[in-house]
């Protein structure tokens, strides 16, 4: 039964959406609803089949039993205004663990659905229709993976990142681990704090500069962006820290260069936490900044470039808004399992406390 | 003073064009020149759902209340003996109202914890917006259609990035909703 989307993905020939939720199953719908929606909800509201229970008012012993039975009727009544999602879709594959990312991948002719989750599995499975079927799985992680990458130019090669100090290499069709990157020693020495502690990742993003493969790496409430280069030996080589005015919260690559290339890269910056913070707000007096930061390649080394992204209607933050934010983007780090967590259920993945003193 | 302006939780590039959201709101610009072209806005969300972002605030508090109800009579109910516990769990039963949770009978005080549990959730997923928030952003290769999901509603949507007089535009195609389940 699904539940809340986490990610999504669209297959090649553009008719099918691929989303994963956290209850762990993917499931397939078509892009475009073929049958108008009102026609759906209606033939969904007839009740298939009711669950009967086998008891009775007569057969029940105790009062406990009756309670039973009570409840029974009653979640039968619940089940029957609530049934399945009302539109056309299919289960894909199953975790037991939230899923936090999901890609296709492909290696000769075949297709593959490779999916990252909470507990530190990456599952590779057949292409659809086929998904069921397990070919491996990339284990390693020993937190919680966040993001997955597949370079478009080595389609080979996934590159995973999430709860853990480093970045993970991966010949996914072999289950294989090709290499690690440092990532914790990178941030401490960004922020000159060597009790950074931990890392989430939010981003993997892969561009070209030249010949060479770029991997860009964004990590929850941190104000940089994190370059490395993906050799033929497929090792991530740690290139460059770009310093942000705040944090970043999402980025975009392939978009056209002054040069005609498509290395240009856009950043999204939290102008409202204070850089580095997570919990922060940044004061009212403070100038407000740029939403978007843009860099490009020169000479090899990304820089920021001059390109400025206009200023949408109302785009202002209302007052009473501020102080949620930050569960919308800074959700990752609730991710991790605290000590004696038992994983895999859903209810603790997102119940992790906010971390008490941060309010 | 100038105000601080919204970030940007996700971002897509859709040919010429970047896909952004704020909140509930979905920015179109020209990735060319990088100007502003249009918004999208996620309506507030209604009837169907259950937790409505609207009234997020008076939500929670509700959900609080029956959870407190219900764990006191849990915890009279699991520290007393077994049977004949007729009179009382049967008053408690009334107050419990619609949204009683299914299996009280099993649960005990871990259950307790559990419903308690589940109102700190509601606190933590809001995002404090009015209307739901753009939790994930896909485009297809042709760039004809962008997909996002919203998070307090649950929802799919689809959109077509349609050039509407010569000026792009996102238009909402569907909506499809996973119903919250009880079970």
């Amino acid at each position: 039964m699904p539940k809340r989307p986490c990610a999504l993905t669209i297959t090649d020939d553009n008719t099918t959406i691929l989303s994963a939720d956290k209850f762990g199953d993917v499931y397939s719908l078509p892009l475009l609803t073929s049958t108008p929606p009102e026609a759906s909800k209606e033939s969904s509201q007839v009740p298939d089949q009711l669950f009967k229970p086998s008891a009775n008012e007569l057969t029940i012993h105790s009062q406990r039993n009756r309670k039973a039975l009570e409840n029974q009727k009653r979640q039968n009544k619940v089940k029957t205004e609530k049934s399945g999602p009302e539109f056309e879709h299919s289960l894909l594959l199953g975790h037991v663990s939230l899923l936090t990312d999901v890609k296709l991948a492909k290696s000769g002719e075949r297709t593959y659905v490779i999916t990252a989750d909470r507990d530190e599995h990456i599952r590779v499975s057949r292409g659809i229709p086929k998904a069921h079927i397990i070919e491996n799985f990339c284990l390693g992680h020993k937190e919680f993976i966040s993001r997955i990458c597949i370079p478009g130019t080595r389609p080979e090669i996934l590159i995973s990142g999430g709860g853990d100090d480093e970045l993970y290499v991966w010949d996914w069709e072999k289950g294989l681990l090709i290499s690690k990157a440092e990532l914790r020693s990178l941030v401490e020495r960004f922020t000159g704090d060597d009790k950074v502690g931990k890392v989430a990742v939010s981003g993997i993003y892969h561009t070209r500069q030249g010949e060479a493969d770029i991997i860009i790496v964004t990590i929850e409430g941190v104000s940089a962006l994190f370059t490395f280069s993906l050799g033929i030996d497929n090792t991530l080589k740690q290139e460059q820290t770009l310093e942000l005015g705040g944090n970043v919260l999402a980025a975009v690559t392939g978009i056209e260069a002054p040069d005609g290339t498509t290395s240009r890269v856009l950043v999204s910056v939290d102008g409202i936490h204070r850089a580095g913070s997570t919990t922060e707000l940044r004061d009212s007096t403070e100038e407000p900044i740029s939403p978007f930061q843009t860099f490009s390649f020169a000479n090899g080394v990304l820089t920021q470039d001059s390109f400025a992204i206009g200023a949408s209607e109302e785009s202002e933050v209302a007052e009473g808004v501020m102080g949620g934010l930050r569960n919308l983007l800074y959700s990752l780090e609730n991710l991790r399992k605290r000590d004696g967590e038992e994983g895999g259920k859903e209810e603790d993945a997102v119940m992790v406390e906010q971390g008490g003193g941060n309010e | 003073m100038t105000k601080m302006r919204m970030p940007y939780q996700c971002m897509q590039k859709c040919g010429t064009l970047l896909v952004a959201a704020r909140g509930s709101n979905i920015d179109l610009f020209n990735l060319n020149d990088g100007s502003f072209i249009s918004t999208w806005q996620c309506p507030p969300s209604q009837g169907a759902v259950k937790v409505k972002p609207s009234i997020a605030e008076a939500s929670p508090k509700l959900e609080n209340k029956g959870s407190e109800s219900s764990s006191v009579d849990i915890t009279v109910e699991s520290s007393a003996p077994p049977a004949k516990r007729r009179k009382l769990s049967e008053d408690g039963q009334d107050e419990n109202s619609a949204k009683t949770h299914g299996e009280e009978n099993k649960g005990g005080t871990k259950k307790t914890k559990k419903e308690k549990k589940q109102g700190n959730r509601l606190d933590s997923v809001a995002s404090g917006l009015d209307a739901p928030a753009v939790i994930a952003l896909a485009v297809t290769s042709d760039s004809q259609h962008m997909i996002a999901i919203t998070g307090e509603d649950k929802s799919i949507r689809v959109f077509s990035v349609t050039p509407q007089d010569g000026v792009a535009n996102l238009q909402h195609l569907s909506q499809r909703q996973v119903i919250f389940n009880q079970s």
